[in-house]
């Protein structure tokens, strides 16, 4: 099978984590580089931590620090999901031989989207200011990428604002150069869609069990205790945005999963802009719902299959088992 | 017998206004106070006519007051090139309002504000407002008359969208054609039920159905029936739906009967500084801005129930 090149975009981010796991658990692709962005905590950390999940994967490829800051805006982090290091405190020692590649984010993205000449896919699950400096610096860069997939945005009631979702709404700028740079094929993983994905409880309580040996243990077993402890502490400040009960919500994964296997998810066509600059509006990935403008430019999942979500979440945990790996 | 309910309409008629005074003109429970009438659907000079023709075609004498013939701040509306017209007709009354007389009354000689106050300070009882327009009217009456505030039982409107648009892809035509007058109705103290696009783009009538209305209301339901075919039409053809969508009887239909809307109570404000979300109402159904709930929002309603209104309303004319 011919591996399918892809450029992971990130900002770790605890859920990013088990995105990066799931798409390499996948071994359905050739990773040609992780790009880290500012985003859920600070550049120095997402890229630091981007690194550190790289060689804990076993992903053999380059780690490029992008922007430090929006475009434009400059707003705070959010701590209370991930922790003070993004990875929900979890301490690590980046092994001897980690070292950052060379160079800028979005030269990288462009080099190798013209290397792959039209086979590229990028996976972007921050805020998109790289990719945004990207479209801007290579105006031609659309047009080299096959597939486009990114985990921002709502369709509906956001997670940042009344509509807007926090990657976007860290730099609703990036968002509206990317929406309208022209990607022909363009997913828009919303936060509407990653509602339609979770693991249960009893899905979920198996992985604090995992073997020592698999490279995702320690890891999985950090994030749902503090998920535990953190959704107890939202509740009691009543604080708590996410839906009820101890089922395991999370972003980044769903962009994975429709990644790896576009048929997870039932999509509709539309047009969105993103809106810079409403006193409220502010970052809403706004959907064209009747049809006003004559084009479209992105895919919105409308539904998701949970059932094989929670089958391919599992299998790329398993594939980590293995010692060699 | 029932104590009737004291109510105002405010209306920009328009096909779906006329079908909302349908219901009003046929509701035992209902007393009319006063109509006022503000730019929206067409001009103010053509609201104001056709709420004349459709009063007198509906057998409802009330005193009709012409209001605001343009936004607070936006620029007047070019009714040369506005959308509208594809929509309601050149006249407003779906290209059929020639088939009803002139209008034998005349607006009265008074601001449609003063025409509020003046319904309301006669009533006994406190008045309901039904707005189905742009809010310009509702806005100066507030703003012009603070303490007929606590005498404003509510302030029922058609507006608004908690997700999705008609005008924008997240506006709403009654507010987006005025949205500081919707900020500054929103920001008032008196209650407000915003029967927004969530319910009311469920509430549309079938062919069959329009068909009924003609078929029980003699020459009016004739006319209705009619009047409503170019709606209908723009309505399959544009929003793929199965026929024209009554978004102004929904206020109505629920102070007939309010099992007809599910809402829920929560904060909304109007965006104002958005380039192309200018006038959508920011509805925060989650609690984001820890602003207390100041709106009951409609999230669905029962479209057999308000369309069957609808038909039995139209009997009484026949």
């Amino acid at each position: 099978m011919i591996k399918r090149p892809l450029i992971i975009d990130c900002d770790p981010g605890i859920d990013d984590a088990e995105c990066l796991m799931m798409v390499q658990g996948s071994g359905q692709f050739d990773i040609r580089g992780i790009t880290a962005v500012h985003g859920n905590v600070p550049l120095e950390l997402t890229s630091k931590n981007a690194l550190f999940l790289s060689k804990l994967y076993g992903m053999d490829c380059p780690v490029y620090k992008g922007a430090k800051e929006a475009l434009i805006q400059r707003l705070t982090r959010a701590e209370y999901v991930h922790g003070s290091n993004g990875l929900i405190g979890f301490e690590y020692e980046l092994p001897e031989d980690a070292e950052f590649a060379e160079g800028h984010a979005w030269d990288f993205i462009w080099e190798e989207a013209v290397k792959q000449n039209g086979e590229l896919e990028i996976l972007a699950i921050g805020p998109l200011t790289n990719l945004a400096i990207a479209v801007m610096k290579y105006p031609e860069l659309p047009k080299l990428i096959k597939n486009l997939v990114i985990m921002g945005g709502s369709a509906g009631s956001g997670n940042f604002g009344v509509y807007s979702e926090y990657n976007i709404a860290q730099d609703p700028h990036a968002c509206e150069i990317v929406l309208q740079a022209g990607f022909p094929n363009f997913t828009m993983v919303d936060w509407n869609a990653c509602h339609m994905v979770h693991l249960t409880e009893e899905e979920w309580k198996p992985l604090l069990n995992l073997p020592e040996t698999n490279k995702f243990a320690a890891l999985a077993k950090r994030m749902l205790e503090f998920e535990v402890v953190n959704k107890a502490k939202l509740r009691e400040e009543g604080t708590n945005i996410f839906p009820t009960g101890d089922d395991h919500y999370t972003c980044d994964p769903t962009a994975a999963a429709v990644l790896i296997d576009p048929e997870i998810a039932q999509y509709v066509e539309k047009y969105a802009f993103c809106d810079c600059v409403g006193e409220m509006t502010r970052g809403q990935t706004v959907i064209d719902w009747l049809g006003f403008a004559p084009l479209k430019n992105i895919k919105l999942p409308v539904a998701m299959d949970r059932e094989k979500f929670v089958e391919m979440y599992f299998k790329c945990v398993k594939s980590y088992d293995r010692e060699d790996c | 017998m029932l104590k009737k309910k004291p109510i105002i309409m405010d209306v920009d008629t328009g096909v779906d206004d006329t079908l909302a005074l349908l219901l009003v003109a046929a509701a035992d429970t209902l007393e009319l106070k006063a109509i006022t009438t503000v730019f929206g659907n067409c001009s103010l000079e053509t609201t104001t006519e056709n709420t004349l023709k459709i009063c007198e075609l509906l057998g409802l004498d009330v005193p009709v007051a012409a209001g605001a013939y343009r936004p607070v701040i936006d620029p007047p509306i070019d009714y040369s090139v506005a959308p509208m017209v594809d929509i309601h007709g050149r006249d407003g009354l779906g290209n059929v309002g020639n088939r009803l007389p002139a209008p034998t009354k005349q607006a009265e000689k008074m601001a449609a504000a003063d025409l509020m106050a003046k319904a309301i300070k006669e009533s006994e009882e406190k008045v309901t407002i039904v707005a189905t327009a742009p809010l310009t009217n509702i806005a100066t009456f507030l703003l012009a008359y603070p303490d007929l505030h606590e005498k404003v039982e509510c302030i029922a409107l058609m507006g608004g969208a908690a997700f999705g648009g008609n005008m924008g892809f997240s506006v709403e035509a009654n507010i987006g054609h005025d949205p500081d007058a919707a900020k500054i109705v929103f920001m008032s103290d008196v209650p407000k039920y915003m029967f927004s696009l969530d319910a009311t783009m469920g509430c549309f009538i079938t062919d069959d159905e329009r068909q009924a209305i003609a078929d029980n209301g003699g020459k009016t339901g004739e006319f209705l029936k009619d009047c409503m075919q170019q709606y209908s039409d723009i309505y399959k053809a544009l929003g793929g739906l199965p026929g024209a969508v009554l978004h102004d009887s929904l206020p109505v239909a629920w102070l007939l009967d309010e099992s007809v809307v599910e809402f829920k109570h929560c904060y909304v404000d109007v965006e104002l500084k958005g380039v192309k979300t200018r006038g959508c109402t920011v509805t925060d159904l989650v609690g984001y801005t820890g602003k207390s709930a100041n709106t009951y929002v409609s999230m669905k309603a029962d479209r057999e129930k308000l369309i069957n209104m609808h038909i039995e309303a139209a009997k009484k004319f026949n």
